[in-house]
């Protein structure tokens, strides 16, 4: 074993200097694109803004918007709670409901509905809405588009 | 779409109400993808963007194409989204009767803070359409599609000629039988559908309204012309055009002149031409578009 080491010695330190060099490279390309373009993520619980007489909107009890909001999303992901966290900043009242069963039928009894997935994801489930279902909805990303190409509407993604 | 927003008009209300909206701009390098796409060629090299969100990605969420977004009353464009497939104007917001598109992928918390704001200021404008059904469904291709795909064209017909598979059905948007004009002259075929444009509508397939060219019209969706048709109507000569253009750019099939005439004058304010709606001329309902 020492002897094989011997032998190797050069090889191994070859190849320890290539790491390094490498991981220095990946790290410091890494580095310089969260502080000059991607910026830091803000937890939502830091963001709040806040509502005032003047813009005209009914608050509730807690100074916040009066609308019923309800978001269906990936509920057991960081980013369902996020929205979630953010949205309850907001408004008065936020429920959740699971992105894979929902269905429009869900959205009485609220003003606004939030449907998202993961924003990016072509293969996400489509859901497939009733198209006299008229309640007030934001679409997000990539899977909000193809749910709109399946009402046939022109924010569809093609 | 990446994290950025093309820096047009601020004037509407969901970059006010009910947050102020404050982006911060800066320029980019324009798109080459813009490029390829009908009047490409004329965009600047460098376009002011603003930020909706920091994910320092060029890809992720999705804009709708721009081609007959604001044909109908029903849908409106918010923002359009620096994009990296699809034309300058491609619509990274907007509206289609009560849904909302927000093309951009990030959570609240990767949005920068105009970001934020505008997010929530979609959520209180979208509950203004709450109960408002769009008027219209996208059944159709917009006229533009035609300059789109024509470059192309003649590269999709020959390797549907080579594959001579029974199986491959897909009926092409322009016709065969105008490619094959065109073979070896992509330009020539883009000037075709440019020096027509006026005159295009979707039957399957984009056809060049010949009928009414040769009636001396200038256009298939000015309300002058559905106008002038209704009064061809009593015309002995062209009245059996006139109804068969009638047939084909409206729902409506009143059996005489005069019903035609008064459906027109009853609602003259609220017609409108619609590609993607199939090209057809539509009246808004009466309170369709008062604010809630």
């Amino acid at each position: 074993m020492v002897t094989y080491a011997k032998e190797h010695r050069i090889v191994l330190m070859a190849l320890s200097v290539c790491l390094c060099f490498t991981l220095s490279i990946s790290s410091g390309c890494k580095k310089k694109e969260r502080s000059e373009e991607v910026g830091q993520d803000v937890p939502a619980e830091e963001i709040i803004y806040t509502y005032t007489s003047e813009q005209g909107v009914r608050l509730g009890a807690s100074g916040k918007s009066d609308l019923r909001i309800l978001y269906a999303g990936l509920l057991k992901t960081d980013r369902a709670k996020d929205f979630v966290a953010f949205l309850a900043h907001h408004f008065e009242k936020v429920e959740t409901t699971g992105y894979l069963t929902f269905q429009g039928t869900e959205s009485a009894g609220f003003d606004v509905t939030i449907i998202d997935h993961d924003g990016t994801d072509f293969n996400a489930p489509r859901l497939q809405l009733a198209p006299q279902d008229t309640h007030a909805a934001i679409a997000v990303g990539v899977p909000g588009a193809f749910m709109c190409s399946g009402l046939d509407l022109k924010t569809g993604y093609l | 779409m990446g994290d950025a927003a093309h820096a047009e008009s601020l004037d509407h209300e969901v970059f006010s109400r009910p947050f102020q909206v404050e982006p911060q701009f800066e320029s980019i390098r324009t798109p080459g993808n813009y490029r390829g796409y009908p009047e490409g060629d004329r965009l600047p090299d460098q376009m002011k963007v603003r930020r909706i969100q920091n994910t320092g990605k060029s890809i992720g969420g999705a804009v709708a194409r721009s081609y007959g977004f604001t044909d109908s009353p029903d849908a409106e464009v918010l923002v359009l989204g620096v994009n990296t497939a699809k034309e300058y104007g491609a619509v990274g917001i907007g509206r289609h009767g009560n849904v909302l598109l927000w093309g951009y992928a990030a959570p609240p918390a990767q949005m920068t803070d105009a970001g934020r704001k505008l997010f929530l200021n979609c959520i209180h404008y979208i509950h203004r359409f709450d109960g408002k059904g769009p008027l219209i469904r996208k059944i159709a291709q917009h006229r533009l599609n035609t300059i789109r795909l024509a470059p192309t064209q003649e590269r999709y017909w020959r390797r549907r000629q080579k594959a001579k598979d029974p199986r491959v059905t897909v009926t092409p948007y322009i016709p065969d039988d105008i490619t094959t004009q065109f073979l070896g002259d992509p330009n020539g075929l883009v000037q075709y559908y440019q020096d027509n444009i006026e005159f295009i509508y979707q039957d399957r397939q984009f056809r060049v309204d010949s009928e009414l060219k040769s009636l001396g019209f200038h256009s298939n969706r000015e309300m002058a012309t559905l106008e002038r048709l209704i009064s061809l109507l009593q015309d002995e000569k062209h009245a059996p055009t006139a109804r068969s253009l009638l047939t084909r750019y409206t729902n409506e099939s009143f059996p005489e002149p005069q019903e035609w005439q008064s459906w027109f004058d009853q609602n003259k304010e609220r017609i409108y031409f619609t590609d993607v709606g199939g090209y057809k001329f539509l009246v808004v309902p009466e309170g369709y578009l008062d604010a809630k």
